[in-house]
């Protein structure tokens, strides 16, 4: 009994320890607290997902956030509206010769890397070279050029096959950025090891794998630095959209980015929060299958063209967030002809096509895959299958990972008669959605309508011949390319998305780009 | 004992294999393709055709399973599709992330699991019965997802005490860096006598292991009340008490110690199925564990990582169903006999 005692007396003991020490956690939790509140508050953006391919040459995902920081290519695209068409970054002038493929630029001097080195002519073409004969990511760009020299230590000149807008090229998102020759040879492992050697005004300092990026200015930036930039930006992952609207709110996090319609419309009503809204370059269109029946159909596909209800969809799903979609070139790109000729929202029309189309009763039923996880997908297809229904075309919904979905479309067996997709463009031209989406393809890879028209993919080619010297003469073969795609009914054209950032008023110098899904955080003072 | 442990162990050897064949073979049976994902938003033909034939999907399933093994054998998981890292390395950084989370919350819950376990057993359908039955009854009706924002609203947005999301604060991080000995952020600060990280880890831990450890609460303070109830109905406690023994005695000695064995299973169950189900709180909370790890993995068909995840997962669950039971002959030395 003594060591049944003992041990009692012992359990007493280690319970007492133990809630002395939850008592002790209290304590210096609120130690913690404390700590948080003090010292310099960096930029907190609040991003989704961490950075996955940290090559400049290779990523072409969301990692644009930290590209457009921490590296710079030859030229930024202005927003639509301004004076000229770019800015210059590491190029300060350019030309192209009267046959529009040799394109000369002129290179910033005194402009080093974050690894000391120097930016010059040489770092710029094998940049550009290590970028092509890696072919990842959107390396495709690229596909055109011939030849980079560098004929002097500040000039570069791209030579290519065929006439191309290197100058929207070189301003790309993606794949067009300025790399330290010392770290190019230390390769893809290295990067993704969290490194980054660019001439970007930011540094990437940590990266605590899972949680957070963290960017400090590079002191010997060559555009130099004012008082009141940004001096540390993190760049914190952040799943939730809940939990990224209590950081707002807060004050934690100075810019968001998940939420829904719904709860911008209730964060727009918090005074110390701004919402601006802006041109985007995405857009959303549902893709009709042209090989698979009933959508092989001219006339049904043309049918369902006039069964979207595409006000509704805009004003009362979108709520603000998009406008109505003319063609596939969006109206903030240039090339967009608000003249094109689009069809209505008309059941009766619909109706009649649908009886003249020679479908039998029996087989006019559709199915439409989507992804899941959008509202606006599933209210607005819901509305669509409630229209179809009364003109008796019945509708399987077919709700999936985009994964599937796009596996099943690039194959006949499994393919739905209408995907949705949204597309937005590696670089400033219509080229890319008229190509990517819609011109024909040996192996199909995102036309995934399926359209094989000839006149459609001359006219294509045409314009990209022409968008180097003669962008006028290149918007109008496009505008024909894209009058066809109405009249061929090839996909039911839903909206263009606005660009918006969220983020803690006192912010200044927030601009929204369409061309990069990024803040510049050099521009910005608080 | 010894044949015991080592029969267990080869039985583990074969079920892990099973598992692995199992997963291998289901995640090519997946209708969609992972390479596409791995390439980033719009990648060419060309490009998934040479990333697969890279990868070696384009072999025979059996061929691509012999060499899944051979690389298993070498101690490999491959790289992850989604993140560009060794699967390994990932894995053991996450479950380290996960494992303090997770301990910590099976301490808190046993901790108060236990005596308040016993509290309802001996105050049997009396107030404090009710009281502490209401308690586990909410821990698992209310859902991870909405206790943790209810904290997060409470401990963040209203009182300000505690941190929303996250291991630690990224300007602690920054001044203070921890030295990854352990990878618990915890141990490894109170090693470097890094006070100021050691503070901003444990406000970090604080609502992930309050969420989940209410979420476990239930099942170990319900057990411990059964079990507790049982054995106090017995002749042998009939017997104690008309000795006179104390109440302390009876409860925490002479009751508490036959339900040890049986409790012991429940709590490393619980460890096994928190390490691997800790998904919603991983994921509420930022935290960078292997829970969500699993779900950014299987969302994107990241093969190599969900194989990699299933085969540690299961053999740290195993594991830990062998230890309990290994325990069983120090606890309870009929079994041996």
């Amino acid at each position: 009994m003594t060591n049944q005692i003992f041990s009692v007396a012992k359990a007493g003991t280690i319970a007492r320890s133990l809630w002395l020490a939850l008592a002790g956690l209290v304590l210096a939790l609120s130690g913690g607290a404390a700590a948080m509140a003090q010292g310099d508050k960096p930029m907190v953006y609040a991003m989704y997902t961490d950075i996955k391919d940290w090559d400049p040459s290779i990523a072409s995902s969301t990692e644009v956030i930290l590209l457009s920081n921490v590296y710079e290519p030859l030229l930024w695209y202005n927003p639509n509206g301004g004076k000229q068409l770019f800015t210059p970054a590491l190029a300060t002038s350019w030309g192209v010769s009267k046959d529009g493929r040799t394109w000369t630029f002129n290179l910033r001097k005194h402009v080093k890397f974050h690894d000391g080195s120097r930016f010059d002519a040489a770092a710029a073409k094998a940049s550009l070279e290590r970028t092509i004969k890696l072919g990842k990511g959107s390396a495709f760009i690229w596909g055109a050029v011939e030849a980079v020299s560098a004929p002097n230590s500040h000039t570069l000149t791209i030579k290519t096959r065929i006439p191309v807008p290197i100058d929207l090229i070189a301003s790309s998102q993606y794949a067009a950025y300025m790399i330290s020759p010392a770290a190019m040879e230390k390769g893809t492992d290295w990067f993704n090891q969290g490194h980054g050697a660019g001439t970007g005004p930011y540094r990437v300092r940590q990266w605590n794998r899972g949680q957070e990026v963290v960017l400090d200015r590079f002191d010997e930036y060559w555009g130099g630095w004012k008082p009141g930039q940004v001096s540390r930006v993190t760049l914190k992952i952040v799943q939730e959209a809940a939990t990224q609207v209590q950081m707002i709110r807060s004050g934690e996090a100075d810019f968001i980015t998940l939420p829904a319609a719904d709860l911008v419309k209730t964060l727009e009503k918090n005074p110390a929060i701004s919402v601006d809204r802006g041109p985007s370059w995405r857009n959303t269109q549902l893709l009709l299958n042209t090989r698979k029946a009933p959508t092989d159909n001219l006339k049904f596909r043309q049918a369902l063209t006039h069964a979207w209800d595409y006000g509704t969809v805009v004003k009362g799903i979108y709520e603000g967030g998009a406008k109505l979609s003319i063609g596939i070139v969006p109206a903030t790109m240039w090339g967009h002809n608000p003249q094109l000729k689009t069809p209505a929202f008309d059941l009766a029309r619909a109706r009649q096509l649908v009886e003249s189309s020679g479908v039998a009763a029996a087989e006019r039923r559709i199915s439409i895959a989507y992804i899941g996880t959008s509202e606006e997908y599933k209210n607005s297809l819901l509305l669509f299958k409630s229209n179809l229904e009364k003109i008796g075309v019945q509708v399987d919904l077919r709700p999936g990972p985009w994964g599937k979905i796009w596996d099943d479309a690039k194959g006949r067996q499994n393919a739905a008669n209408l995907i949705t997709m949204t597309w937005w463009p590696s670089y400033a031209s219509p080229s890319d959605w008229l190509i990517g989406l819609f011109r024909t393809e040996k192996t199909i890879d995102f036309n995934l309508s399926n359209y094989a028209n000839p006149a459609y993919d001359k006219l294509v080619n045409e314009g990209v011949a022409l968008e180097g010297h003669d962008k006028s003469a290149a918007a109008a073969k496009y505008s024909a390319a894209q009058q066809l795609l109405l009249d061929d009914a090839v996909a039911i054209f839903v909206a263009d998305l606005t660009g918006r950032a969220i983020y803690r008023k006192g912010i200044q110098g927030v601009a929204l780009n369409p061309a990069y899904d990024a803040v510049r955080f050099y521009s910005l003072t608080r | 004992m010894l044949r015991y442990f080592f029969r267990r162990l080869a039985m583990m050897g074969l079920i892990i294999l099973g598992v692995a064949t199992f997963t291998f073979v289901l995640s090519r049976a997946l209708p969609s393709s992972p390479v596409e994902m791995m390439l980033g938003s719009k990648p060419s033909a060309e490009q998934i055709e040479r990333a697969k034939v890279e990868l070696g999907l384009d072999r025979p399933v059996a061929e691509q399973l012999g060499r899944y093994f051979f690389q298993l054998a070498q101690g490999q998981f491959g790289t992850s599709l989604r993140t560009g890292q060794p699967v390994i390395e990932e894995i053991g950084r996450r479950l380290s992330a996960t494992a303090e989370l997770v301990s910590l919350s099976l301490l808190l819950a046993v901790t108060l699991g236990l005596p308040l376990g016993i509290l309802s057993a001996a105050r049997r359908n009396r107030w404090a019965d009710h009281l502490t039955r209401v308690l586990a009854v909410s821990g698992v009706a209310v859902p991870v997802f909405f206790l943790g924002i209810l904290l997060q609203m409470t401990f963040y947005g209203w009182l300000g005490w505690l941190p929303l999301q996250g291991r630690i604060d990224s300007n602690v991080m920054l001044d203070h860096p921890v030295h990854a000995a352990t990878g618990l952020m915890l141990v490894d600060s109170l090693l470097g006598g890094n006070a100021a990280a050691f503070r901003s880890a444990l406000a970090h831990l604080a609502l992930p292991t309050m969420t989940l450890m209410l979420a476990s609460l239930a099942t170990i303070l319900r057990s411990t009340r059964k079990l507790m109830i049982d054995v106090l109905g017995t002749d042998y406690m009939r017997t104690a008490r008309a000795y006179g023994a104390d109440r302390r005695t009876i409860y925490f000695v002479l009751a508490l110690k036959p339900t040890l064995v049986p409790l012991l299973t429940v709590i490393g169950l619980t460890y096994g199925f928190m390490l691997g189900g800790s998904v919603i709180t991983e994921v509420l909370f930022d935290w960078p564990g292997i829970g969500a790890y699993v779900v950014e993995s299987v969302v994107t068909n990241d093969y190599p990582a969900v194989l990699g995840v299933t085969l540690v997962i299961s053999t740290l669950y195993l594991s830990i169903n062998l230890a309990v039971d290994m325990l069983y002959f120090v606890l309870d030395p009929r079994i041996s006999a």
